[in-house]
């Protein structure tokens, strides 16, 4: 399945998709080829079952904090 | 376990250890600023829910003290909290992190800010987890509940045939 059908399942951006992905590709959890100019996504050789699920997890929220942490700086920018 | 490197323009992300999360982020804004975003209950408020509405119920940023996070997600509310271990004005902040879902699993989180001198600030944060059987029971606990839904709504599209 393409990453921009997958996306659409979710309350997200493609880009905010695609950083998913990317954690979860690196956990091992999905693995991606790319076809032409489309990247497919499929189950990688670990499970959700796995530990590293959690850990993925919470690294996905926190790095979506630090995310919005930046916006929030970049908006108020000349506050002091 | 072997260590994942996620090297992209801002952000470092590596897993020293089964046991540890360490981030690495460089913020356009000067320290005394982010020092502010992440203590200051008004400030919190405005980013810590990832663009959901957050309730900062407690947050008393001293040594000892408590802090309590409620956030107002479409897939349902969650609360998360600690004690705050350390703090050190402009430079530290370690605290200890709970989500409802899983009471009692307690990860220890410790940001550090550097001043890089041009306006701008690094953060690092490290996860600490308690022991791997403990993050084993996290997931037992916490994996059908709302806050991994979309990890598992993932699980589900992805097992699908093509």
């Amino acid at each position: 399945m393409s990453i921009g059908s997958l996306s659409e399942h979710f309350q997200m951006t493609l880009t905010g998709f695609r950083k998913h992905v990317r954690i979860l590709e690196e956990a091992g959890l999905v693995t991606t080829e790319k076809v032409g100019r489309v990247r497919h996504c499929k189950p990688g050789p670990k499970r959700l079952e796995d530990v590293t699920k959690w850990v993925a997890t919470y690294r996905s929220l926190l790095e979506q904090r630090l995310d919005h942490l930046e916006d929030f700086l970049e908006r108020t920018k000349g506050t002091p | 376990m072997t260590t994942q490197v996620t090297p992209s323009p801002k952000a470092l992300v590596t897993q020293p250890s089964e046991r540890e999360v360490r981030i690495e982020r460089i913020f356009n804004a000067p320290r005394e600023r982010v020092w502010k975003a992440l203590t200051d209950p008004t400030l919190v408020a405005q980013w810590w829910g990832r663009g959901n509405k957050l309730v900062v119920e407690r947050m008393d940023v001293q040594r000892g003290g408590h802090w309590r996070f409620v956030e107002h997600s479409p897939d349902g509310t969650h609360g998360f909290e600690g004690r705050y271990r350390e703090v050190k004005p402009m430079e530290r902040i370690e605290q200890t992190f709970e989500w409802d879902g899983t009471p009692g699993h307690v990860v220890v989180e410790t940001m550090t800010l550097e001043d890089l001198g041009d306006g701008r600030t690094k953060l690092v944060n490290v996860s600490l987890f308690h022991t791997p059987e403990d993050l084993q029971g996290m997931v037992g606990a916490g994996m059908e509940q709302g806050l991994n839904q979309s990890y598992a709504a993932l699980d589900k599209l992805l097992a699908r045939p093509n």
